[in-house]
């Protein structure tokens, strides 16, 4: 081992790894409509991505779960820190995600939840790192920016809305409001683009479905499940009807 | 052969001085009857006191001196640990009492990176542990031992080059009797050179045949096998601290000392600490005792560091600290090497390292995992469990969720079928079903719900203490936002946010 290390820091030598780090890979969406306007095709790496809403139960969810389930194949956790309620385990399992990835954090105070937040993005033990604070000022955000620089982990703040107006290191923000069943996206923020027109997203009322069946107007996403079809890209946005 | 011999000329002195974060003038004092200064750390010596002072005029010197009594037994002590701790570099690993180390290093080059490296890396851990020593190595353990005796840190490595080194160390080196080293100088041997030049049979018999075979051995003449130390089967350290601590932060700094120790120890074994107990000695009364428990085997000296100051922080001291004491009670073999082989993913070693910094801090419970659970009632089809991640290296199939619980709470449900099966079910679900207000029959929540689905009637319970029979509909707020609510009887609640 100690050779490697030494051969390792040789100039000349060049790593396999070093390429892939430098452009920060991002995680697909699993939707095609809104991977084509985030910067890398996904949600990114090693940067923090800010979601904006009025109240939690928007969507943010069904919104991140194609990638969450696609994160969680790997072996790393997937870390909730101090969410306002409990992530449901039926309707998480149904969407694909593996549950045993899933780290459910609860601290006490707000002062232990940054401490948390910042432990699981420095870490490089996570995938993706959520995390609800409760406020977050200027300082606060830039440490936890750097904690997810070192990380590398998918790492998304939900934050208020009417945080929108206060400057943000962070490398991608995201306002979320309803619309009838479906979800409007403001890209507020992205590196490399202007804010662009909002999306609207249909949400699958569940990602995979067992029996195919679903009640009210959404419907269940492409047959095999978000997290295959992610993975080939071919994930489409299902019709509203 | 290759000997590194570490010699540690401040042994009496490191023992106190190792565990203060601030140099302090510090002396160790020899005597009883009229003790005087053995030795002196710098800080005492810039201010005037000198090795063989009496006490009492070091005292009248610098009032604020801190004087401990010389102590044999810690200082043999702390050979022993020091052994135990060098056991990382090589499993021969020989005592030179009172003051020194032998490693035979010519297995442990290549893994080390070369000599220049491991000598790098012994330097930092000695730094790390608080020892002053000086390190020199050689083709034989003696030769090595006396050009550390001589402060001569060169590394000759054939038999030529140490034999050129050697010549030039004045002969009062030798670890022979008085009488022998007084011939030596009468006759004008001066150095080892000039006595390897004297006629042997003269030698022998004027000086006895210690000193040939002195000079044989190190200059590899002769074989010089050496006995290697056994460490213990598990690590034990006391540390005393210079001054009684009085805050808990100040103990991390000693405390420190023993994880690298420990950390070496461990490396030796090939093991991991599972059970760790920290002891603090207090004047007047009982230890104070603290004790971890680790999810996976550990030696990383930064994880044990930091499960320490999560604690420590945390601690209130009933009294001040006098002296700390290490102890592991419980080890697990580990294998050796667990850097990944580019630092790309985790280890699994450091998935487990963020469970237990957050548990140290948040406490037990506040880390969790979740898994669903086959009950009907919404709000008891989930239950947390411990954090786990099958390794993909064991090719281990998945954890099995559905608590063992299952079979004998509801022999008609089979482990994951029913619940998650039928409509979906929200991402979000409340700690306890909220109540809502109604208007003419309407629930209300963040205005007049509009019902989508439903209902999904849902009876379930009715075996045990908490029966439930409810109807379930998919609702939308007047924002748009998807809910999932039921009634019972007249009464509406919320459950869950289709997030």
């Amino acid at each position: 081992m100690k050779a490697l290390d030494a051969l390792l820091q040789t100039p000349g030598l060049w790593r396999g790894n070093a390429c892939a780090e430098t452009a920060q890979p991002s995680v697909p969406s699993g939707y095609a409509v809104l991977d084509e306007q985030l910067p890398g095709g996904g949600w990114p790496t090693g940067a923090l991505t800010e979601i904006l809403l009025e109240h939690p139960g928007v969507g943010e969810l069904r919104l991140l779960l194609p990638a969450l389930a696609r994160l969680s194949s790997e072996d790393r956790w997937l870390a909730w820190v101090a969410p306002p309620y409990i992530p449901y385990p039926p309707a998480l399992a149904a969407a694909g995600l593996k549950m045993e990835r899933l780290l459910w954090l609860r601290p006490d105070n707000h002062t232990d939840a940054l401490w948390a937040l910042e432990q699981a993005l420095r870490s490089g033990a996570c995938s993706a790192v959520l995390g609800w604070p409760a406020t977050l000022d200027g300082k606060a955000l830039r440490r936890l920016q750097l904690a997810a620089e070192e990380g590398r982990a998918v790492s998304l703040l939900f934050r208020p809305l009417r945080t929108a107006a206060n400057a943000s290191t962070a490398a991608l923000r995201l306002a979320l409001e309803p619309a009838d069943g479906r979800l409007k996206i403001r890209i507020l923020k992205r590196r490399g683009g202007n804010v662009s027109a909002p999306l609207l997203l249909d949400l699958p009322a569940r990602t995979r479905g067992k029996n195919g069946e679903s009640i009210g107007t959404a419907q269940a996403s492409p047959a095999g499940g978000g997290m295959r079809a992610a993975r080939a890209g071919k994930l489409r946005l299902v019709p509203h009807h | 052969m290759l000997w590194l011999a570490l010699r540690f000329p401040t042994l009496p002195l490191d023992l106190w001085s190792r565990s203060a974060a601030t140099p302090t003038p510090l002396a160790v004092s020899e005597g009883t009857a009229r003790p005087r200064i053995a030795a002196c750390n710098l800080d005492a010596s810039l201010a005037g006191i000198r090795p063989g002072m009496a006490l009492a005029a070091a005292w009248a010197v610098l009032p604020g001196l801190v004087v401990r009594p010389r102590d044999a037994a810690a200082e043999t002590r702390a050979l022993e640990q020091l052994a135990g701790w060098a056991g990382r570099y090589t499993p021969e690993v020989s005592l030179q009492t009172p003051d020194g180390l032998l490693l035979q290093l010519a297995q442990s080059l290549n893994l080390f990176g070369g000599l220049d490296a491991l000598l790098r890396e012994v330097r930092n851990d000695l730094a790390a542990l608080g020892y002053f020593a000086v390190a020199a190595t050689a083709p034989t353990p003696h030769g090595a031992w006396l050009l550390a005796r001589a402060g001569q840190e060169s590394t000759p490595t054939t038999a030529a080059e140490l034999a050129a080194s050697l010549r030039t160390l004045p002969a009062a080196l030798l670890e022979q009797p008085a009488a022998v080293l007084n011939l030596l100088e009468k006759i004008g041997a001066t150095t080892l050179g000039d006595c390897r030049a004297l006629p042997r049979d003269g030698l022998a018999r004027r000086a006895g045949p210690g000193l040939l075979d002195e000079l044989d051995r190190a200059f590899g003449d002769k074989a010089d096998p050496r006995p290697y130390y056994a460490p213990p089967s598990r690590y034990a350290a006391r540390l005393e601290l210079p001054f009684e601590a009085e805050y808990a932060e100040a103990l991390l700094f000693a405390a420190r000392r023993l994880l690298t120790e420990l950390a070496g120890f461990l490396e030796s074994r090939c093991a991991g600490v599972r059970r760790l107990r920290l002891g603090l000695s207090h004047r007047d009364g009982d230890p104070t005792e603290l004790v971890w428990g680790l999810i996976a085997p550990s030696r990383d000296l930064n994880h044990l560091t930091g499960l320490l100051q999560e604690r420590l922080g945390q601690l209130e001291l009933a009294a001040p600290v006098q002296a700390i004491a290490l102890e592991t009670l419980e080890l697990q073999t580990m294998a050796s090497a667990n850097r990944p082989l580019f630092d790309g993913g985790p280890t699994e070693e450091g998935r487990w390292q963020l469970i237990e910094r957050l548990r140290e801090r948040l406490g037990r419970h506040a880390v969790a995992g979740l898994a669903p659970h086959a009950d009907h009632r919404p709000e008891r089809a989930w239950r947390t469990k411990e954090p786990s991640i099958p390794s993909p290296t064991k090719g281990a199939g998945e954890i099995k969720d559905s608590g063992p619980g299952l079979s004998t709470r509801n022999p008609l449900l089979v482990a994951g079928a029913a619940p998650t099966g039928a409509t979906p079910r929200p991402a979000w679900l409340l700690p306890a079903p909220q109540a809502l207000t109604q208007t003419a029959g309407r629930p209300h929540w963040q205005g007049p719900l509009a019902l989508l689905a439903g209902p999904e009637r849902i009876e379930a319970g009715w075996w045990d203490e908490a029966p439930a029979a409810r109807d379930y509909y998919l609702a939308q707020t007047p924002a748009g936002s998807r809910v999932w609510v039921y009634r019972e009887g007249d009464d509406w609640f919320l459950h869950g946010l289709f997030a």
